[in-house]
């Protein structure tokens, strides 16, 4: 049985990263999708995600949604995870003196209510 | 398929407006059939785009565009695909009139968002991403535009200088649009000090939220019009990419750009280097740069190079974006696609400021995009004798 999006939030605040895995073609992701996205196939199964990848891109944004107005300013990062899914998450400890932080590692910190947070290794 | 023609179109003012979505939408409705001369009878359906009508609380605005038009008999359609709806509405005219379903049609795109707050308008464009797993995490529209940007930069190397570029040629062209939201020219110094939104996009990377209108008339091939000049459109195609930015292998172009690209070229049976000026959608500058490369203008990397060379500028090699853009006409999201194909038809006559007419409007493309790429339409239109 594969999981509903609905389920990613609750999982998240368990620090588990809920995903899929394609029993055809071996990939895995996260976004909740019907198919591989990779191949096509429907035989997809849940999958926990590893816990840690490197920065792709990275953005520290100082304008940011009313919600998460107590938290600015903070980094939005994309991530390919070890298992080369990719994920976007926040990333608390950076600092502006840290310069381009793209292919640094990171870690799962935490996930809640107000999403996905990773912290630099 | 049928031959189509633009044969009128209406723009309203775009900015920060007094006017509702309502009175927006009609005047531009009116403007475009009184240009197109005929009879407005002779409509036979409406193609309405509009994204956040749910912000003055009025859905369906077909009915009451075509009610105030006396034409409340004629079928209206509602049209949303994010900042794309205004090309999406002009690609289902597109679709009806070249396969001979109709043989006149109205297309209006419009928006009003100027009643909001920031916070409020940042929360609506967030939704046209993939909420779960991007908008939760508080990436805003520019921080997925500026996620794409910090790819690029890392690498192709591209400055901030390049980005300043397009923000500066944009804005100049804008300051000789009468109708554009901010008609003021900005120098490098100011744009390089101008604050950061979403790093590395500055206040000046950014279009405006705009109210505004556009419309134009379309007819086939078969409605009998004489005129010495027609706007030919040679191809109206779309495509599509992966909805979730980090779901794409690339994060340094739009692959539904390039797809769309394709199919327009193949439809017109034109070349790239047949296409004499483009309007793009430069929602941030780094999406000026992308649309050039996917289009396939300039090499992947090497599109902010072009731009900080002049090349796009308005008397370059390539004019591009020569109403100001998104950045300074602005961008009222439903009526940009719309408003892009109103430019390539006042180029094409030459009814636009002399500081900014193309010196040959012969063969115009326009790049409308979706969010962050889901959806894109590129259109391709030619001037007939």
């Amino acid at each position: 049985m594969m999981h509903s999006v609905r389920d990613y939030a609750p999982a998240l605040k368990r620090g588990e990263l809920l995903g899929y895995h394609c029993q055809s073609c071996g990939r895995e992701w996260l976004t909740s999708l019907n198919v591989c996205p990779f191949c096509s196939s429907s035989k997809i199964e849940d999958v926990s995600l590893p816990k840690k990848g490197k920065i792709l891109a990275y953005t520290f944004q100082n304008v940011v949604p009313e919600q998460l107005q107590s938290k600015a300013p903070y980094v939005i990062a994309v991530i390919e995870l070890t298992d080369k899914s990719r994920i976007q998450a926040r990333i608390e400890d950076y600092m502006p003196s840290m310069g381009n932080i793209i292919g640094r590692e990171v870690g799962i910190l935490r996930g809640d209510e107000s999403g996905l947070v990773f912290r630099l290794s | 398929m049928k031959k189509v023609y633009v044969i009128g179109t209406g723009m309203t003012k775009f900015g920060k407006l007094e006017k509702t979505g309502r009175e927006l939408a009609i005047e531009a409705a009116n403007d475009a059939i009184l240009e197109s001369g005929i009879n407005v009878r002779d409509i036979e359906a409406t193609y309405v785009s509009n994204a956040f009508g749910i912000g003055e609380e009025q859905l369906h605005m077909g009915p009451i565009i075509n009610g105030s038009l006396g034409i409340p008999e004629i079928p209206s359609l509602s049209i949303e695909s994010a900042c794309s709806g205004g090309s999406a509405a002009f690609n289902q005219a597109y679709i009806a009139l070249s396969g001979g379903y109709y043989d006149a049609a109205l297309v209006v795109g419009y928006e009003k968002l100027s009643m909001n707050r920031t916070p409020e308008n940042t929360k609506y464009f967030a939704m046209a991403s993939d909420y779960w797993y991007e908008g939760m995490n508080g990436v805003t529209f520019p921080g997925l535009y500026a996620l794409m940007a910090s790819a690029h930069m890392n690498r192709y190397g591209t400055t901030e200088e390049m980005l300043g570029s397009v923000s500066i040629k944009n804005h100049m062209n804008g300051s000789y649009n009468s109708k554009a939201h901010l008609q003021k020219a900005i120098d490098m110094d100011t744009y390089l000090k101008s604050p950061v939104v979403a790093s590395p996009l500055k206040l000046y990377d950014a279009c405006p939220f705009s109210d505004g209108a556009a419309a134009i008339v379309l007819v086939n091939e078969d409605f009998n019009i004489d005129r010495p000049e027609k706007i030919e459109v040679l191809a109206s195609a779309r495509a599509g990419s992966m909805a979730t930015l980090q779901d794409r292998e690339e994060l340094t172009g739009i692959p539904g750009a390039r797809i769309a690209t394709e199919k327009a070229l193949k439809v017109s049976g034109l070349e790239l280097k047949d296409i004499t000026f483009v309007e793009v959608h430069d929602c941030f500058t780094i999406a000026e740069i992308m649309a050039l490369e996917d289009i396939g203008f300039f090499p992947r990397g090497e599109g902010g190079r072009a731009s900080l060379d002049g090349l796009t500028q308005f008397d370059g090699k390539l004019p591009v974006n020569s109403s100001g853009g998104l950045k300074a006409k602005g961008h009222p999201i439903s009526a940009t696609g719309i408003a892009q194909i109103v430019e390539i038809h006042d180029q094409m006559l030459y009814k636009v400021d002399s500081h900014r007419q193309v010196s040959d409007p012969h063969i115009g493309l326009t790049h409308n995009v979706g969010a962050t790429g889901g959806s894109v339409s590129i259109n391709i239109f030619k001037r007939s004798r």
